[in-house]
């Protein structure tokens, strides 16, 4: 049996029909999406080739496409403060918890599985105010003024609050990660460091997170590509609005895909967010390559 | 034994492969027996109940083998969106919902949609659908492919006791008392006029109403072409000051940008708004208040901009309207289609709603229906809805500007021009090929 598994044609028949399945699911849309995007057709008609007339468009003329994707950007800076930050944030309190520690890791990871729809649900009504919801409640004991913020239609506010209910639903899987690092640092550094006259910050800040860099570097980069592909929270809670002010390029692509019907048009978009999360994924993977030796 | 396991592990994926065809095969013809109804209308809507009903009735009566699936999707643009996913997947369901505009004019120019008037035609029922009804579900050029969900008039219902509260004895006759009224309710702690800027076409259907009841609707049909532009229609500036001035006012509940209609509908009916613009599909949960004096409905307002006559003062539509797909109208379709029209009327009125044919209305019918109902037949025009009757893009177009004129985004006069430059580059090549 070991030397059936010594042989590359024995690792290569098990790895073919992942790799089939893969690229049934994944190479073969995006080629065929990209090809697509050659064409115009609203679903209906003929469907014309039309060369790169859908990417001069979207680069030169659709007055939205430029604002949305700086949108994407920040929401992903966002997400990255929200998710790694808030997950790294929780992780370190639960390392420091001697007592009610997977009470506490429970509740925290509650979020990330509820359903998108549920939690976009909750927070319509956490934050609503016509009636008022708890949180203009609760500001309004403070200052009547507050009582009447409309935190998922004032345009600055709505893409902060979309990134932040993301945040709050995913930072449960991050925290995990991260407090599974940071309870494998070695007790024998923590010991050195505090026989050195270090207290439980200095602990923290030149033992433990030097020692966890990797698995930060990596959460960061998880969070960088799928913050770009992210549609579920943003559709659900603002739809994209108001008007476009929390809209992002995947919500953009869907409505213009299947709201206006411009199947070509919409295929460009997504061939340009696949080409925005290759550049950044190999973007990652030249920046945070790990040392050699 | 290299051989024999590369051959082994080929007979497993084959196996697997035939097993999905399989199954697949399998669901499919099991969902062959089965009627899919996808509609925009839930569970607690009478239009989903008057349909129920009706699939019930025929199973009790006449198939009890029948069956039928119910596809909701409650929230018309994530409708809309899912049904032209449906079309461009070639999988239109048997029976579903679509607005009269472009999308079911190029499904029946395809030949996928059952031709309603030769179907009533066949069953002697042609002449009694109401004209309105007929006008308002008919082409640009009369042909009559998809059937009228019930005959709704729309109009502004308000509460009684607050505008007698805010000092308002005269109802508002043009749109500057209008927004007088509104003032005089807003000092007095009311929100005015309840409308929700979640789902666009409610902000867009309020906006036209300036437009809709001094000119009506002609005006569209070439303006949607490019061949005159909205910019040069004043009623259409007359409907976006409108709205402007109901913002830029708040005269419009906090937050109303992402609210859903059922919330607003469910708070006019609470009480906490003021007004709002309705259909008279609510009626049985009004006339309660509406026989104890405490609620009632008003005339569209007329448009003192305009100089010829109103005309209009309800605004005439049947919700959005059914489709058949003629690719599933075998014989056992077309008798239910002809078992739910002859029972149409008879279940429209039992669940409180005007039937799309012309009736008596029944004596046991509630005075608000009767007193409605005696102002809806005086109506000589249909509403359209400007907003589904452009070329699918910048119908979309209208939807995402009007979230952003409403949010204070874009003004007025982007408004205007941005519309215009979407039918110039979407509209006109689209209605031209």
């Amino acid at each position: 049996m070991r030397g059936l598994f010594s042989k590359k044609s024995t690792i290569l028949s098990f790895l073919l029909p992942a790799l089939a399945i893969y690229t049934a699911v994944v190479f073969f849309p995006i080629i065929w999406s990209a090809y697509q995007s050659f064409f115009d057709w609203n679903g209906f008609s003929v469907k014309k080739f039309n060369g790169f007339d859908n990417f001069i468009r979207l680069f030169t003329a659709d007055r939205n496409f430029w604002p949305i994707l700086i949108q994407t950007f920040v929401y992903t800076i966002l997400q990255i403060v929200f998710q790694v930050g808030g997950g790294l944030i929780l992780a370190i309190l639960l390392s420091g918890l001697s007592f009610g520690r997977s009470i506490f890791q429970a509740v925290f990871y509650i979020p990330v599985i509820i359903s998108s729809a549920a939690i976009c649900q909750i927070f319509t009504k956490l934050l609503s105010v016509s009636p008022v919801g708890i949180v203009n409640t609760i500001l309004g004991l403070i200052n009547p003024e507050w009582e009447m913020i409309s935190w998922l239609t004032i345009p600055k506010l709505s893409l902060v609050m979309c990134a932040l209910v993301e945040g709050y639903k995913s930072m449960g899987t991050y925290m995990v990660i991260f407090y599974a690092a940071l309870i494998a640092v070695p007790d024998d550094l923590i010991e050195a460091a505090t026989i050195d006259g270090a207290n439980a910050f200095r602990c923290l800040v030149s033992v433990k997170l030097p020692y966890i860099r990797h698995i930060i570097i990596a959460n960061v980069v998880l969070v960088l590509n799928n913050s770009f592909r992210s549609f579920d929270i943003p559709y659900l809670l603002t739809a994209g609005g108001p008007g476009t002010s929390s809209e992002l390029l995947a919500s953009f692509m869907y409505k213009r895909s299947f709201s206006s019907m411009q199947y070509g048009y919409g295929s460009a978009i997504a061939t340009v967010i696949v080409l925005i999360c290759f550049i950044l994924a190999i973007f990652c993977m030249r920046v945070f390559r790990p040392e050699e030796g | 034994m290299k051989k024999r396991f590369l051959m082994l592990m080929v007979v497993v994926l084959a196996a697997a492969m035939l097993f999905a065809a399989g199954a697949g095969e399998s669901s499919s013809g099991s969902a062959d027996n089965v009627v899919r109804i996808y509609t925009n209308r839930t569970e607690s809507h009478v239009a989903y109940q008057l349909w129920k009903n009706l699939v019930a009735r025929y199973q009790a009566e006449v198939d009890p083998d029948f069956k039928a699936e119910f596809e909701t999707v409650a929230n018309l643009d994530q409708y809309k969106d899912k049904l032209k996913l449906y079309i461009a997947g070639d999988d239109l369901p048997d029976i579903f919902q679509i607005d009269t505009g472009p999308i079911a004019q190029e499904l029946a120019a395809m030949d996928k949609l059952v031709d309603i008037e030769a179907e009533l035609r066949r069953l002697g029922m042609y002449d009694d659908l109401d004209v309105g009804c007929r006008e308002y579900v008919a082409f640009d050029n009369g042909d009559l492919y998809i059937f009228p969900e019930s005959r709704y008039g729309n109009t502004i219902f308000y509460w009684k006791d607050k505008f007698e509260a805010a000092g308002i004895t005269e109802m508002p006759e043009n749109y500057t008392e209008f927004l007088e009224a509104c003032e005089k309710l807003k000092q007095n702690g009311e929100i005015p006029l309840a409308i929700t800027g979640k789902a666009s076409w409610n902000p867009l259907h309020v906006m036209y109403l300036p437009s809709f009841a001094a000119t009506g609707s002609k005006w569209i049909d070439t303006a949607k072409k490019g061949e005159t532009t909205f910019a040069g229609e004043p009623v259409v500036w007359d409907s976006v000051n409108w709205l402007q001035a109901l913002v830029d006012n708040d005269y419009l509940p906090p937050g109303f940008q992402n609210m859903e209609y059922t919330d607003i509908m469910n708070g006019f009916l609470g009480g906490q708004y003021a007004m709002a613009w309705a259909q008279s599909l609510y009626i049985p949960q009004m006339d309660k208040a509406y026989e104890e004096g405490r609620l009632g409905f008003m005339l569209i307002p007329e448009n003192e901009n305009y100089d010829g006559p109103r005309l209009a003062t309800i605004a005439i539509q049947t919700g959005i309207s059914w489709a058949f797909n003629k690719d599933k109208f075998d014989e056992r379709m077309q008798d239910f289609f002809d078992f739910v029209i002859e029972h149409y009327t008879e279940e429209s009125y039992k669940l409180g709603i005007f039937s799309p044919f012309n009736s008596e209305i029944p004596e046991t019918a509630s005075q608000m229906m009767k007193d409605f109902y005696a102002e809806m037949v005086k109506q000589t025009i249909c509403w359209i809805n400007w907003d589904d009757h452009c070329d699918p893009v910048t119908c979309q177009a209208m939807d995402d500007m009007v979230k952003e004129f409403v949010s204070g985004m874009i003004t007025a006069e982007e408004f205007v021009t941005l519309l215009d430059e979407s039918v110039q580059e979407y509209g006109v090549p689209y209605f031209n090929e």
